[in-house]
């Protein structure tokens, strides 16, 4: 009997016990008897999903139809500061790219794409595959960068935040009719880009536990069942996988495995990307923090003034000086610094280049911190207060003051950013192994260097063939 | 010198509390009668940030220039507002120290929730700490990567 004849033995005898030795140091939540049955079943899933798609509908309605008046508006309030506060706040820092697993965006594109809500049919679109030079987060930066020029008026014109919730709406339906799986999530939606360099901070990770099983297994259904055409095995890091889940509910080996790791734990690991459109995205999100917190948080009236008047002289200025910052000064100071450190080869090259994406999450948590805190004290005051004016009026300036008077949000952002930041203390203890690759780690790794990554492999089977 | 793991979390424990919690020393000035006037306009404030020190008697003249606009202090729990060409008073003894941010209470604009001033009392030694246990985060990093580098 081989092993994979004793694996399928052992899971038929008990399909709750592991199938494979699980990561040492990791929590296999997918083996936790009671929440397994809801990780399996896809109904839950999609019910959180057709809630979040109603609320996402509704937000469209809400914006261009609704009041003009920004901080009465439900697409200003929950979207640009409900949403977001708790994106940045809740499930970046405890899940990493989960709110991708429950994102309404791609969900009408996948609905067609398959053919089918829950079950799969012959489905829709042509199906090609996306661009190889559009691969990465390049365009995830420029789509970041181009929200980030029109933010001020964005995040205050329902109208507007209205047209631009159906313009990814329908961008991402649309290229799910001709591009094969999610080429909009994978490579265009700035939301995605940037909550993947995150993924790599938090405690949450999917990895394949033995990839002996894996190579031998010849349908490779966790690939083709991953709509973001992953595979598995080749997963460095997360800061790829929207934690859908499809690969574990398809993988008939019971192969997979849902970790709760320690913070920060792919920090500074070897065996992480390494990747010169990751750093710069980590790059243009400090950029755009920095430009944020000046123009939102900043005393500067003229500079407020600047953002918002779209297509005015100053609004040019605000716009060259927002580019410059963040496609001329971060990138030269930070190649000049790795120049400075030693090298004399252009910084593009440097592996080090390509690692500040780890450094600046530290950086840009720092950053985020000071424009978090308005968001978060809305967001409080909505929930309790839901017939308030939000900002302005009398209630709720007192309900603000009183909050302010304590102040529990100064103090509470403070200790968060310093729990975050103690998340870099991580890849320096000793930590057990972060992800077991088996005897055949070494050929894995090779393949990854010289073949790429997980993200758009045309066969998962040459992954396994030997160098 | 060679400590082991637990011991260089212990210095690190240590030197966390002792940038958190030493007492700092401020040189204050005697409390001293402050008097600002603050222009108020589309979406913002003239002077935007204030300096006092603790104990000073602080008044604020807010004029309107163009439409109803409003102040508030965080922290401090007091606000004022003025209708256009009018000057509103607002007066308080700055007993908290550090940086608190005034805005604007009256629905002004499309940018009325981002209409903010800063009101300086002495030290920001929140900050200062702050900035001092992320530097703290860093070296302490590199020290205890040091230390395992080359362990199994």
């Amino acid at each position: 009997m081989n092993r994979l004849q004793q694996l399928a033995q052992q899971a038929q005898l008990n399909p709750v016990q592991p199938a494979a030795p699980a990561h040492s140091g990791r929590l296999n939540l997918y083996r936790l008897p009671w929440l397994r049955p809801l990780l399996e079943s896809r109904w839950p899933q999609l019910a959180v999903r057709a809630l979040t798609l109603a609320g996402f509908v509704f937000a469209i309605a809400a914006g261009l139809l609704g009041s003009p008046v920004g901080s009465h508006n439900f697409a200003i309030i929950f979207v640009w500061i409900a949403w977001w506060s708790a994106f940045k706040l809740v499930f970046i820092p405890f899940g990493g790219r989960s709110w991708c697993s429950i994102c309404p965006i791609p969900l009408p594109g996948d609905w067609l794409q398959q053919g089918g809500i829950l079950t799969r049919g012959r489905g829709l679109g042509l199906k090609l595959r996306w661009p190889r030079r559009l691969k990465g987060a390049w365009l995830q930066s420029a789509a970041f960068l181009l929200i980030g020029l029109f933010s001020a008026l964005t995040l205050t014109s329902p109208r507007l935040s209205g047209w631009v919730l159906l313009g990814l709406f329908a961008l991402a339906t649309g290229l799910s009719l001709v591009f094969e799986k999610r080429a909009f999530c994978s490579s265009i939606c700035p939301i995605g880009g940037f909550s993947g360099l995150y993924a790599q901070a938090a405690p949450l990770e999917l990895r394949v536990l033995d990839t002996d099983i894996c190579a031998k297994h010849g349908d490779k259904s966790c690939y083709q069942a991953c709509p973001w055409g992953l595979y598995p095995v080749a997963l460095r890091d997360s800061s790829a996988c929207g934690l859908c889940l499809e690969c574990l509910r398809a993988c008939p080996k019971d192969n997979l495995a849902l970790n709760l790791r320690p913070f920060s734990a792919e920090l500074g690991a070897p065996r992480s990307a390494s990747r010169l459109d990751g750093a710069f995205l980590a790059l243009v999100m400090l950029g755009s923090a920095l430009a944020f917190a000046a123009v939102f948080v900043g005393p500067w009236g003229w500079l407020k003034l600047a953002a918002y008047r779209v297509g005015s002289a100053a609004w040019w200025g605000y716009a060259a000086g927002f580019l410059a910052l963040n496609l001329l000064a971060l990138p030269g100071l930070f190649g000049l610094a790795v120049w400075a450190g030693g090298s004399r080869r252009l910084p593009g090259r440097r592996p080090a280049f390509r690692q500040v994406d780890h450094g600046l999450i530290f950086g840009r948590l720092v950053a985020a911190d000071e424009s978090s805190g308005i968001p978060a004290q809305a967001v409080a005051l909505v929930l309790i207060q839901p017939h308030a004016h939000v900002i302005g009026n009398q209630p709720a300036h007192d309900f603000l003051a009183k909050i302010r008077a304590r102040p529990p949000f100064g103090p509470a952002a403070l200790i968060w950013v310093e729990i975050n930041s103690a998340g870099i203390f991580a890849p320096a203890i000793e930590l057990p192994e972060q992800v077991s690759f088996g005897a055949r780690g070494e050929v894995v790794e090779n393949h990854i260097h010289n073949h790429g990554d997980a993200v758009g492999m045309r066969s998962p089977h040459e992954f396994h063939k030997p160098l | 010198m060679n400590l082991s793991k637990w011991q260089r979390w212990l210095v690190l424990a240590v030197l966390a509390a002792a940038v958190w919690w030493a007492p700092v020393s401020s040189l204050a000035a005697a409390p001293a009668e402050r008097v600002f006037r603050i222009q108020a306009s589309q979406f913002q404030y003239l002077p935007a940030e204030l300096q006092v020190n603790p104990g000073d008697h602080v008044t604020i003249e807010l004029v309107a220039t163009d439409v109803v606009h409003g102040l508030s202090i965080d922290g401090y729990n007091l606000q004022t507002s003025a209708d256009p060409g009018q000057t509103a008073r607002l007066s308080f003894t700055s007993s908290q120290e550090g940086t608190f941010r005034f805005r604007c209470t009256v629905t002004c604009g499309s940018l009325h929730p981002f209409m903010i001033g800063k009101l300086h009392v002495g030290q920001n030694n929140l900050l200062w700490r702050a900035a001092a246990l992320a530097g703290l985060a860093l070296l302490g990093s590199a020290w205890l990567a040091a230390g395992y580098r080359g362990k199994p």
